[in-house]
Formats: C-alpha cells, structure tokens, sequence
C-alpha cells in the first residue's frame, strides 16, 4: 500500500476514537449477549439444555446469531456506515478533506476500509461475547457447568465469514447512499425501510436478489441441511463490488465537494 | 509571478442568476491580497472554486501557476485553507483534529504543539473542539490551515467571532507569517479597515463582478484623478463666468459652484478674482474621499 494511502487511512481512523459509530460497535456487538446472560439468569434451564444437547457452541452461536442476522446486524450496519460519513457533513468537514492533499480514491477508500475494519471488530466483539454470555451463568449459578467444550474454530470462523460476507452488500449500499445526502434521515431511512421490505419478503422466491436479507437469508441456509438454492457467496460479492464502485464514481462526480 | 489566479470565472447556481462573472483574480507571490466584498457579493463563492471544491464552469484556476484541475493534490501540499464556518471534528481534542492532519501531511508530531501554541491554544488538554467558544474554535481552524507550514494561505473571514485583542493578535501573526516566511495570504473581509494595515493588494467583488484590483495606493490614486472643488458663494451665475474667463469649466450643481480640482496656484487666483468681484465666499471645500468611502462607493 502506498504511503500516502495510509496517511489517509491514518486520518480517517483517528476521527473515528469516541465516535457515536465506535460506541455502536461495542454496544451492538455486546447486546446480545447481555439478553443471553438475563434470560440464562431468568431461565437457566434454558442454558442447561444446551449444555445437555452434546453441541453446545453449535447451539449457543445459533442462538446467538439468530437474533443478530435478522434484524440487529443489518440495522446496526445501516445505522454505524451512516454516522461515520454524518461526521463529515455534521462538522462541515468535507471542504477540509477535500482541500487536504489526497486523491479521492484515497479518501473513498479509506473510509470504506475503516468500515470494514469496524464490522471486524464488532464480529470479534460479537464472538468474545457469546463465549462470556456462557462462562459469566457459570461463575454465579451453582448448577450450570464451565462451558469446556471443544471449540470447532473452523465452524466458527466460516459461520462469521458467512454473515460477513453477507454484510457487505448493504455495507457498501449504505455508504453509497450517505455519502450523498446531507441530511442524516435520507440513508438511515432508505437502510431501514430496505431491511424491513427484506424481512417482509423473506419467502418470496426472488428474495436472494434483495442485498438486504442476506445475513436473514445466511441464518436460514446454515440451519438448512440441504444445500441453497442460490449462492450468496456470489451474489453478496457481486453487489458489493457493484455498489463500492458505483458509489466510488457518484463520489467523485459531486460537484459541490463541502 | 502569482500564487493563486483565475481567468474568466464565472459561476451560476442552478436556477439563480450568476454568481460570478469573469472574474480575474491575480494574487502575486508574496503579497498579502485582500478579498473585499458586501455579504453575498461572491466571495466564499471564489475561493470555493479556487481550491476545487465547486465544480468551476466556465474560467481557469491556477495555484502556482499550474492548472489546478492537473495538479490538484501536488498545489494543495503547499496551501492552507479555512473557509467560512470552522470544520473540526467535535468529538476530538483540539490535538486530535490537528493530529489526523499530520499524518496527511507528514509533518514532524511536534508542529502540533508549536501551531497550538501560536494560535494561543496552548492548553486546552482533553477539552473537545464542540465545547470550545467561536473565538476557539476559529483559532483552531487557523491552526489546521498553519499546520503544514504552507506557501499560501487561504482564510476566509477568519476574524468571524474574535475579541478585538484576538483581532489584533492574529493580524500581528499574518503579518509576521509574511514578512518572515514569505508566506502568501489571500483572507476575504467585508470590511475595509479590518483589513487595511495588513494587505498589500487587494480585489473588490461586488455582486459577482471584481470592481477594482490592485494595491491599495492605486485604488487611492485612481479617485484621485476626479476629485471636485465645491465653491458656495453669495453669486453662483457671476462666479461660474469669471471660473470660465481664467479657463476653469464650472457648473452650478444644487446651488453650488463645482469644477474639476485645479491646481493650487489656480485656486487662490480664482479665490482673488471673486473677492475683487465683490463675491463673498461662504466655503470652499473638496470632495475628496478616504478609502473607507471609496470602497462604500465601490460597492454600491
Ligand atoms: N450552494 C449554493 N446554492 C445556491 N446559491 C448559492 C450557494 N452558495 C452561494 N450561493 C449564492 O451565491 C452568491 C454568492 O455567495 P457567497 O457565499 O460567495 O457570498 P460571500 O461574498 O461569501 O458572502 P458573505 O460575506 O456573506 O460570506 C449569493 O447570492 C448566494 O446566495
Ligand atoms: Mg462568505
């Protein structure tokens, strides 16, 4: 990578410390697994099924994902890819980037880098919580074992890279679509009403053509045992490269830079 | 040579009528260039086309006599900027918002803490740039525009919201900033005697159109050359005809006695001719402008 490429890189992610989406990051990785934690202390019996049913981790991370695929990870995503370009029209900023000396593909791709890397993190934050929200009922409540199973880290990792790649799509759309609009309401509006059409959809058969069900979609093919239909790997890579560059030359077609 | 020009600008926003027209700005290389103009006469305007952030229509913008379009990354190393309202980041320190900037430009770290300190923000610690006063946070953008030691700095009204020591402190600082680095400033006003003692060129825009351009002597100067001598005199119609004898031409304007200003020796000998003449003399004045109202008059 070039020097100048991380200058900017460097940039963009220093404006991104005590930043609403960095809070968003940490609070949508961990609120599932609080409401894990008060439903084991509520019910434990619940967590002492799991414990019971011989695929512990395979159960708890399903659990655990359900809840996050359909409605928190995609509206998360909506919201956090909005605050971050929100920074720049709420500080009237733009006018400043845009006279620093840097290419604009520099600038274009060193937000979206800074995206990815925040959706890393909340993944990382996500996995670590759900270990905590089984080893934390364990600790305090004399009848529920340490969870000291056999942890499949291949399994885990290709269910995240799943979801993962499940993201992008509407990752890279919402960023198209809020590096265009001043006012915050158009991209979280448009996100929102995209994620609910999608959850409406769910069953319709055209529904994996609709970028903003696919981590929805990726839940329901993982509990399948039958193999999809349609491959979202591709489909989810396809509309992501689509909308990066589609976004990339609306970006740099603006006539008014700030 | 100049450090910031533009040929044949001219700009309209969609829908309205043009908010430029062919305008020719000229900033030579080392001089201090004041950008004067009534609110809404084009200037934010200007210098947003100037530095790339408009889309320019119709003109050319050179920085560094290269064409901006071109070399838009390679000039803008070696301009500083702050256009209209501060644009820092709220939820980071005033150190933070400077920091993000040094690792654009590469700048040694402790350039940061020496622009800080002359800015006169030397400490404001963990203080976020949302919480500071107007004043504060026009020091800080002042700051980020010094940050990277430029060639040619870009300051639009930048004295919107200081105290008058504030005024004065960072007028001290351009000038400073010129003399000893030879630093170029081009800084927008719309008031003449904020910007008077510090410029050395200035351009006038009013509504969109650059009506004077040059050094403040020649805007003075160019006046002038029509200065009138205004006479009251108890006999406007016998004063106009002895003006006219000794080849003066006179005209009777609102009961006044009004000619081009001659020069002394011919006043005092117009001056003896009314009083043999019997006229009396009530006063006897020029219209000569100070710059303040040249500028008024420029502007209207
Ligand atoms: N984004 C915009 N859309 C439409 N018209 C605009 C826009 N920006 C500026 N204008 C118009 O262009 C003209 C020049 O505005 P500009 O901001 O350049 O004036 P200015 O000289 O900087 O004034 P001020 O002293 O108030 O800052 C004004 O008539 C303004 O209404
Ligand atoms: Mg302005």
């Amino acid at each position: 990578m070039n020097s100048n490429f991380i200058g900017c890189f460097s940039a963009e992610w220093i404006k991104k410390r005590r930043s609403f989406s960095s809070w968003l990051v940490i609070a949508g990785g961990l609120f599932v697994p609080v409401i894990s934690v008060i439903i084991f202390f509520v019910y434990p019996k619940q967590l002492l099924a799991i414990h019971a049913s011989g695929h512990f981790w395979n159960m708890l991370f399903q659990k655990s994902w359900q809840m996050m695929a359909f409605m928190l990870l995609p509206m998360g995503l909506v919201l956090a890819v909005s605050l971050v370009t929100q920074l720049e029209f709420k500080n009237n900023s733009w006018k400043q980037v845009h006279t620093s000396p840097v290419l604009y593909s520099h600038i274009y791709f060193s937000k979206l880098l800074v995206l990815l890397l925040m959706l890393v993190q909340l993944f990382l934050v996500f996995n670590t919580g759900i270990w905590i929200s089984a080893w934390i009922p364990s600790l305090l409540i004399s009848d529920i074992p340490y969870p000291d199973y056999a942890f499949n880290y291949g399994k885990i990792l290709t269910l995240n890279a799943g979801y993962f790649i499940g993201s992008l799509p509407l990752l890279a759309l919402q960023y198209m679509i809020s590096l265009q609009f001043r006012n915050f309401l158009v991209p979280v509006g448009t996100g929102l009403a995209l994620i609910i059409g999608g959850m409406i959809a769910l069953t319709w058969k055209y529904i994996y053509m609709v970028p903003s069900a696919y981590t929805a979609l990726y839940f329901l093919q993982s509990t399948e045992s039958t193999a999809p239909a349609h491959s979202l790997t591709y489909w989810s890579l396809g509309y992501f490269l689509t909308f990066t560059f589609l976004g990339y030359w609306l970006y740099i077609s603006r006539k008014v830079k700030g | 040579m100049f450090c910031a020009e533009t040929r044949g600008l001219s700009h309209q926003f969609s829908g309205q009528p043009a908010a430029l027209n062919n305008i020719c700005m000229q900033v030579p290389a080392g001089s201090i260039y004041g950008f004067l103009g009534p609110n809404g006469a084009g200037k934010t305007t200007t210098l947003r086309i100037l530095l790339g952030l408009i889309k320019k229509q119709q003109g050319e913008v050179f920085l560094f006599d290269k064409p901006l379009h071109r070399h838009r990354v390679e000039v803008l190393k070696n301009v500083g900027t702050m256009i209209e309202s501060p644009s820092l980041y709220g939820h980071l320190t005033a150190y933070e918002n400077l920091l993000l900037l040094q690792k654009i430009f590469k700048c040694p770290r402790s350039r940061i803490s020496e622009v800080l300190v002359t800015v006169g923000l030397p400490d404001t610690g963990n203080k976020k740039a949302s919480a500071f006063s107007l004043g504060m946070k026009q020091r800080l953008s002042l700051a980020v525009a010094l940050l990277h030691n430029p060639k040619l700095l870009i300051l639009d009204e930048p004295t919107n919201g200081l105290d008058p020591n504030g005024i004065i402190e960072i007028r001290d600082l351009l000038k400073k900033l010129n003399e000893q680095s030879g630093v170029s400033i081009i800084i927008s006003s719309h008031q003449l005697y904020e910007v008077e003692k510090l410029v050395t060129h200035i351009g006038v825009i009013s509504k969109g159109c650059m009506v004077f351009q040059g050094t403040l002597e020649n805007l003075v100067s160019q006046w002038q050359q029509n200065i009138s001598l205004i006479i009251e005199c108890s006999n406007l119609h016998r004063s106009a005809e002895i003006a006219g004898s000794q080849g003066i031409h006179a005209k009777a304007i609102n009961g006044r006695l009004q000619m081009l200003l001659p020069e002394k020796r011919m006043i005092s000998s117009l001056n003896r001719a009314f009083v043999e003449a019997g006229i009396d003399i009530y006063e006897m004045k020029t219209d000569r402008k100070d710059l303040e109202s040249i500028f008024m008059e420029l502007i209207k």
